[in-house]
């Protein structure tokens, strides 16, 4: 009670000071916010696109950041010892070369898998991927993960 | 078989009866007529008995392979054991939304059966909110994603589960997670009835809080041993990958947490009524958006669900929420007029504020990562995704400032605190996590972001032991206790606020977690023959030798590694590669784990491939101070059983006010 006699003996103004306070503050934070996504998102988007589409760019995507999907052509993974391993990756338009060194998941394996992978093309048409996510279309119903990466 | 017709029946008349008991309790709770809402709340009563039936029923048609209902022949077979049959219930996408709307029926059941009388002008609302969200439910199941569906022609065995779903962890989390995402409609029915019934007091709120609470930790429960999951099974060296799937289970964890401060300032200043329902409609729209997400295949995720027909459904649903919610806060707009006003920037009331702010804004960056590839294709015409770089940048400094505000909020008093008594009660464990930040820094953490990340967690651990130890001198002197006594009494006083504390200590130690393993995880990748050996850090493991072994469906390879450290022997560890019997390309890793004292770190050891020839080829990662995650989760628990353990907590408030205001010197 004797808050209401604090509350109202306070003149308006002041209260109205202290509500543009807090606006303030709402809105440094969601400025902040706003930057901290604006910024970040440009530092770290990552084209997403069919291996056919990739190859349709040719020379001007080499050596940028992009999420490839295809699928791995049967017969085509080659282990080369060192925990690195080599696959073509293929789509209707196109097929191409990927390397990658890191953990490998399990559906992998499997004939016809979907892959996506991470990472940029070098200038001789190899992709060096250093992620790698397999799909297994079918089979596959609740929440298996097939995540991998080679850096956290 | 008949019985699981009787499944399938029962989950119709489930429908059926959600249907009639809306719309029975809502002409009933709209006339005031005493026998319409009861005939309401039975339907509750009745639809929770009908699928715990189904549930029952398909638990028995999957231990008694039953195959003539593809679900069965879909997620399991002949020679699997009684513990993964149940898991079976929910491998595939018809039981799990079975699971969802079994718990849903059972939480329904429990919330009007204990509200009715404490809460009797909001239960009749409660209960036919909860039917609409059954509605919704029930008809997925009946039309669309049925479990009980039969084969044209009975099978003789099933296609068994997949390896990957093989774990015992399996048996736990999901269903933890889709415990916790249906737990949502509890509050959010509150609400909804709070808004329809025009009874805005405070008095609603202590029903909400109390189910929100439980959300929240069976939720955090489900993320936490998600976690844990993958850790221990999937063999990718982590925990947490900000895929879109982990995003959806932690949103409305977010808007929950939010929630869970913010109330009390509703509680103790009746401001923020507006935001905090918002927050509680927002938490279970989350909710079903997550169940939808991993449903519907809209975003890609590497967890590879099937995808179907009922995502646009779920988009229906969630739209209806969306706009019945923020219709209702329309509407009861001028009955949701703030009490009280902010009257210091240094005040408790702006700290929780500040809090909420930033809860949200981790929501929000996190909701606009995950949905970002659909926006862009939508307007620019290409699909640009961000990855784990776009969360860390964006949360990381987000989830910082949270930690610190972590330590100073609870130090500051309601409605103004002076800031020569805030400097007080600061300066020491300010003080102290710039010591630990600097000494670490000293000792080699020579990344900035970590140092700053450990000096936080310090400073706040600082504050906490102030708290603890203040109010037990406190209490010491005044009642002339021991001190353990005046601690005991200093807790069990205050449970919610100590409770609250260790909820607190238990983030601390996540935080400790996720830094150590965020910034200084290392990682090698070796082909080993026998005898030979790889060193990572201060670690040697050494290839003693590849063996096979047997069991009912499934082979197993396994190598025995020895660990060393500095010429301790640390025992050995057993990565597997096991192959199942009908999934023979795909074998499935088995990591080997093992947390090493007194350093904390975890040395994670997988087999990635053996060659022809039998020489296996390892990838190794020291994972450093991840089990404090774990220890997190047991503190996380236990600071709940405190908060919420029932007690006269009215007797207590007047003692509690008197240790607070020695102890912040609120006036």
């Amino acid at each position: 009670m004797s808050q209401a006699a604090v509350n109202s003996s306070l003149p308006i103004a002041s209260r109205r000071g202290r509500n543009f306070r807090f606006a303030g503050i709402a809105l440094v934070i969601a400025a902040a916010v706003i930057l901290l996504v604006a910024l970040s998102m440009r530092q770290t988007k990552v084209y997403y696109m069919t291996v056919g589409e990739l190859q349709a760019k040719g020379a001007s995507a080499y050596g940028q950041s992009v999420r490839v999907a295809g699928t791995v052509q049967k017969g085509s993974i080659r282990h080369l010892g060192d925990g690195s391993i080599k696959f073509v990756a293929v789509d209707k338009t196109g097929r191409m070369l990927v390397t990658y060194n890191g953990v490998v998941p399990d559906i992998f394996g499997k004939p016809n898998v979907q892959v996506v992978v991470e990472g940029s093309e070098r200038s001789n048409g190899v992709f060096e991927a250093n992620t790698l996510l397999a799909k297994c279309p079918s089979k596959f119903q609740s929440s298996g993960n097939s995540r991998s990466a080679s850096s956290p | 078989m008949v019985l699981s017709d009787i499944g399938y029946l029962a989950i119709l008349l489930a429908f059926v009866l959600a249907i009639f008991g809306a719309i029975v309790g809502g002409v009933g709770a709209w006339k005031q007529s005493r026998t319409l809402i009861l005939t309401g709340q039975r339907s509750v009563y009745a639809n929770a008995f009908l699928l715990t039936l189904a549930s029952g029923l398909l638990f028995y048609a999957l231990v008694t392979h039953d195959f003539s209902l593809s679900y069965v022949v879909e997620t399991s077979s002949r020679d699997m054991s009684v513990g993964y049959l149940l898991t079976s219930f929910w491998g595939g996408q018809a039981g799990s939304l079975l699971l969802w709307a079994w718990m849903l029926t059972v939480f329904s059941a429990v919330a009007v059966f204990r509200s009715r009388k404490r809460y009797a002008e909001l239960v009749p609302y409660v209960a036919v909110t909860l039917l609409c969200v059954q509605i919704f439910f029930t008809f997925m199941l009946g039309f669309l994603s049925n479990p009980f569906e039969r084969l044209p022609v009975a099978a003789t065995d099933g296609k068994g589960l997949n390896p990957l779903l093989m774990d015992p962890g399996m048996r736990i989390h999901p269903p933890t997670l889709l415990t916790g995402y249906q737990s949502f409609a509890i509050p959010f029915a509150f609400a909804v009835a709070a808004l329809i019934s025009g009874r805005l007091g405070t008095e609603w709120l202590g029903a909400i809080r109390r189910w929100m609470l439980l959300s929240w930790t069976i939720q955090s429960m489900g993320l936490l041993l998600g976690m844990w999951w993958a850790y221990h099974v999937l063999g990718w060296g982590g925990y947490w990958g900000w895929d879109p799937v982990e995003n959806a289970a932690l949103m409305p964890w977010l808007a929950a947490t939010a929630f869970l401060h913010s109330t009390m300032v509703q509680e103790r200043r009746g401001m923020l009524k507006v935001w905090n329902l918002s927050l509680v409609m927002l938490s279970f729209a989350l909710s079903i958006f997550g169940t939808f997400v991993v449903r519907s295949g809209v975003l890609s995720s590497v967890h590879a669900f099937a995808l179907s027909s009922i995502g646009p459904f779920f988009f229906v649903f969630l739209g209806l929420i969306v706009i019945v919610s923020a219709g209702l806060i329309y509407f009861r707009l001028p009955n949701l007029q703030t009490e009280g006003q902010f009257d210091s920037v240094v005040s408790r009331e702006s700290g929780f504020l500040v809090n909420n702010l930033l809860i949200i804004g981790v929501t929000a960056a996190t909701f606009w990562g995950s949905i970002f590839p659909l926006i862009s294709e939508v307007f620019r015409g290409e699909k640009i995704t961000v990855g784990p770089p776009f969360y860390q940048q964006v949360n990381g400094p987000l989830l910082l400032a949270l930690l610190v505000l972590m330590g100073i909020g609870p130090l500051l008093a309601w409605r103004r605190s002076t800031l020569s008594t805030l400097y007080r009660n600061l300066r020491w464990p300010v003080l102290f996590g710039l010591v630990i930040g600097a000494v670490l820094f000293l000792l080699g953490v020579r990344n900035l972001s970590a140092a700053l990340g450990y000096g936080a967690v310090a400073f706040v651990a600082g504050t906490i032991w102030r708290e603890f130890y203040q109010g037990t001198r406190v209490r010491a002197r005044n009642a002339d206790e021991s001190w353990p006594v005046a601690l005991g009494g200093l807790i069990s006083r205050n449970q919610r606020r100590y409770g609250g504390y260790f909820v607190h200590i238990a983030m601390l130690l996540i935080a400790i977690g996720v830094i150590g393993s965020s910034f200084f995880q290392q990682q090698t990748s070796a082909t080993l023959r026998k005898g030979q050996s790889v060193t990572i850090g201060s670690y040697t493991l050494t290839n003693k030798g590849v063996y096979q072994a047997s069991q009912p469906g499934v082979r197993i390879l396994y190598s025995d590694l020895d660990v060393r450290r500095g010429g301790r022997d640390l025992g050995s560890l057993y990565p597997t590669k096991k192959i199942y019997r009908n999934w023979d390309n795909q074998p499935v890793t088995g990591v080997a784990v093992r947390s090493v004292l007194p350093s904390m770190d975890d040395v994670y050891v997988i087999i990635s491939d053996i060659s022809n020839s039998g020489v296996p080829t390892y990838r190794v990662f020291i994972n450093p101070s991840v089990s404090f995650i774990w220890y997190g989760a047991i503190f996380l628990l236990f600071g709940v059983a405190l908060a919420a353990w029932p007690r006269g907590s009215r007797r207590a408030t007047r003692e509690q006010v008197r240790v607070r205001e020695v102890v912040t010197g609120e006036a």
